[in-house]
């Protein structure tokens, strides 16, 4: 691990942090102000303090150290919780927010001097004024003393790790004090020292390394032992040498770069874990290796039965019997480099492949049909299934960044909008969740500047002043259905309408327009209803960039929208982009790949059940419901003459799918081969865009095959027999 | 009493050997070892030591060589090993 690897691990704890935080102001905004929530906030703000100030991140850690100051107050019950300190915190978090932003990205530290006074003027009030009225006058946002409030949630408040290593009694004083005044006051550890944490694992000691002779390179360095850890070196005869039992925390001078520490363990490895800053106060618990000594037989626990003293039952007692002075579980997840995964899934992506060639191998050989086959193939999806879990991620981490936008959207367009959340821990891929920050930021924005209505036209109509924005995300047939609602004043059809006409986006003749398709205008590129280009939106390809930003993710966006009650935009996203299912067809030479998301059904249909409209386009006739017949023989470069699907109409078979757009239709195809696993290969990465294909992927045979964009392949046909259709 | 002698070499070897030759001990009174010939001192063998002065009756250090020393410092153990003459 070296110090980019560990800065890493510094942002993504800022983002944890971040998220808490904000969970806990939203928390006291709704009401629940008790001192576990306070005491969360101040642990998030705090954690990313000691984090700033370990890799030297001045403005973060001064900011972040005015913003403590006055939550310590809070914690401490001087300053009680009210609506105005609510949102004064909130837009601090924001600023923290921007602050961490721009350490990450490498950018000037954002203006936080508004801010900042504010902070610090109201922490300087509470010292003028004497806290004891202001705790009185809010006991119930009044958290318990440091002391009280830490216990074992607390293990990660820095300012008591140092207390804990330095020996002394945890000061609610101290507790508001900077790490280095912390350290100070100590005398032991100079201020501008930091921590680092050296723990030899088993193999530490393999082909000749020697963790001592690290530890002496610190101390060449100006390193001091601060701590030896031998809490789990067990008695001597349980013990393996070869083990690492010990663990140490040095403090290095200020002057030691981090880098120069991280050489020392160049070649380490992972046999030794090394953490640095205040990380390294903060390990994780290590598991006793073996039975600890104070574990075998507390008879109050696990009576030692007299029958039974040999070693092993008592070694098994013990090892059964949590121990009080036993080391914590050790933690339950771990943090993996995201470039490791995305190396797993291709592997499995690759794997996917080499199972699918090896069966049509084997069928080609005879031997299709063998239970070890079948226990493979149950195998690799096992895996791929486990391996994309590994990438899941909870759609909260989206969502949980809407409260801040619509409190810039208040500010900015005055109007105020509750949010209402749900569904918030469906997870879905990482890299979807990546690239759905964008849509669903312009979808919000639009909602609020366009859908919900001033709270004055909302009063004047019986409505809450108030708007409500609602989003939602479900798990529905494989896919991830995420809703952006308001409750304004629906999509004005008839504005719509005559701003697509007056921009030509459509023709002034065409008056058949349903309410879908006016609908569906608000997608056209330079479309917008906007009088005045905003900030905000209004600049007419906001919708546009929507569109095309879900249909790069494999998704599609749907409007639902009633007039004077709101407007739903509906997303229909893959889990995931690597792999999916599909069916397999046949179209003349080609085989291509049917996403079976959009699959309804296939059948073979009775000749009575076609019908023909004009000259061009073929029904179906499914139950009373006619549909389009597209020939995927199109698709391939086959001929596309009447007399073609004629021919392959009659001994081909329909596949029914469901389309964004254009609702079912039927695909034409010579014949279905396979329902299977694909991995998607991009074609824009390896060729170029093709209208009507998705993608391609490795077939069990070897050959590449397209997969069909059903929703393009389906509107672009439909649409283009229509056109002669309406000319004739 | 019988003093257990350190080797120059404190590496893994010696650990393993030497832990037997601790474990097995009985008695009231502390086992003298004499580490004042080690040269090169290792994780291994300090966990071994560490474990043996734990077990009663434990370990006392006769003799200490400055890089024993050193490796104790290092390691913050410094105070940790009883020290004195053997019994």
């Amino acid at each position: 691990m070296n110090g980019i690897d560990i800065q890493a691990i510094f942002f993504d704890e800022c983002e944890e942090s971040l998220q808490a935080a904000e969970a806990g102001l939203d928390a006291c905004k709704a009401g629940t102000q008790d001192g576990e929530t306070i005491n969360a906030i101040f642990r998030a703000v705090h954690s990313i303090k000691g984090g700033a100030g370990a890799f030297g991140y001045e403005a973060l850690a001064s900011y972040t150290h005015v913003f403590e100051n006055l939550l310590g107050d809070v914690r401490e019950g001087t300053v009680p919780v009210t609506s105005d300190l609510v949102d004064m915190l909130l837009l601090a978090l924001d600023s923290l927010r921007d602050h961490v932003e721009s350490v990450r990205g490498g950018t000037p530290a954002p203006d936080d001097a508004a801010i900042k006074a504010r902070l610090a003027e109201a922490h300087e009030n509470v010292g003028k004024d004497g806290g004891a009225a202001a705790a009185e006058a809010a006991p119930a946002a009044s958290a318990p003393e440091p002391a009280a409030a830490s216990g074992s949630s607390d293990t990660d408040d820095l300012d008591a790790l140092l207390d804990d290593l330095l020996g002394s009694d945890p000061a609610p004083a101290a507790a508001q004090a900077p790490v280095e005044e912390a350290a100070e006051d100590e005398g032991e550890v100079e201020g501008d020292e930091w921590a680092l944490y050296v723990c030899p694992q088993a193999g530490a000691m393999d082909n000749g390394s020697e963790p001592l002779l690290w530890l002496r390179e610190l101390v060449e360095l100006g390193g001091t032992c601060v701590k030896c850890d031998e809490s789990i070196l067990p008695q001597i005869d349980e013990m393996d040498p070869k083990e690492g039992y010990l663990a140490w925390t040095f403090a290095m001078p200020g002057s030691v770069e981090r880098d120069k520490v991280a050489d020392i363990f160049d070649f380490v490895g992972e046999q030794c874990l090394v953490l640095y800053g205040e990380e390294a106060l903060n390990p994780p618990a290590r598991e006793r290796k073996v039975a600890a000594p104070e574990a075998k037989a507390p008879p109050a626990v696990a009576p030692a039965p007299a029958a039974a003293p040999a070693s092993a039952a008592a070694k098994t007692e013990a090892a059964a019997a949590p121990s009080p002075t036993a080391a914590a579980p050790a933690s339950q997840s771990i943090r993996i480099d995201l470039g490791k995964l995305d190396q797993l899934i291709d592997g499995v992506g690759e794997l996917v492949i080499a199972q699918a060639m090896l069966a049509q191998r084997l069928t080609n050989e005879g031997l299709a049909h063998f239970e070890e086959l079948a226990m493979l193939e149950g195998l690799v999806r096992d895996i791929q299934e486990s391996a994309m879990a590994f990438r899941a991620q909870p759609i909260s981490s989206v969502f949980s960044r809407v409260p801040r936008l619509l409190r810039e959207l208040a500010s900015s367009t005055g109007k105020h909008v509750k949010l209402v959340v749900a569904g918030e821990t469906t997870e879905l891929d990482k890299t979807v969740i990546e690239r759905l920050s964008e849509p669903l930021t312009h979808l919000i924005r639009n909602a609020v500047d366009h859908g919900i209505e001033s709270a004055e036209d909302r009063q004047a109509v019986g409505k809450d002043p108030e708007g409500t924005l609602t989003l939602s995300a479900e798990q529905k047939a494989g896919r991830i259905v995420i809703r952006i609602g308001d409750d304004g004043g629906g999509i004005n059809r008839e504005k719509v309408l005559a701003k697509a006409i007056e921009k030509g986006i459509v023709d002034p003749e065409v008056h058949n327009l349903s309410d879908e398709e006016i609908d569906n205008l608000i997608f056209a590129p330079g479309f917008s209803t906007a009088a005045q280009v905003s900030s905000i939106s209004g600049r007419g390809v906001g919708m546009d960039v929507v569109r095309q930003n879900v249909k790069e993710l494999g998704g599609r966006i749907t409007i639902e929208s009633r007039p004077g009650q709101g407007t739903d935009f509906v997303l229909a996203l893959p889990l995931t982009l690597a792999i999916s299912d599909g069916m397999i067809v046949q179209v003349g030479d080609q085989s291509l790949v049917v996403p079976l998301t959009h699959v309804v059904e296939s059948l073979s249909p009775a000749e009575s059940e076609i019908k023909g409209m004009g000259r061009n386009i073929r029904m179906l006739n499914v139950r009373g419901q006619f549909l389009p017949i597209v020939p995927l023989r199109q698709l391939t470069g086959g001929p596309c003459a009447d007399a073609s699907a004629e021919a392959s109409m009659e001994n081909g078979v329909l596949v029914v799918v469901e389309t964004e757009r254009c609702g079912q239709a039927a695909l034409l195809v010579d014949a279905i081969i396979d329902q299977r696993q694909f991995v998607i290969k991009s074609l824009d990465t390896h060729y170029r865009s093709v209208d009507g294909v998705a993608g391609a992927t490795i077939l069990g045979n070897g050959r590449v095959a397209l997969i069909v964009d059903v929703d393009r392949l389906v509107l672009d046909m439909t649409s283009r027999r229509q056109a002669p259709a309406e000319a004739a | 009493m019988a003093v257990i002698e350190l080797p120059r070499l404190c590496d893994r070897a010696a650990a393993l050997a030497l832990k037997g030759d601790l474990a097995d001990t009985t008695g009231s009174e502390a086992l003298p070892v004499d580490a004042g010939n080690v040269e090169r001192m290792g994780m291994a063998m300090l966990q071994v030591l560490l474990a043996a002065q734990r077990n009663e009756p434990g370990i006392v250090l006769t003799e200490r060589s400055a890089e024993f020393d050193r490796a104790l410092a290092v390691s913050g153990l410094t105070e940790t090993f009883n020290t004195g003459a053997a019994a």
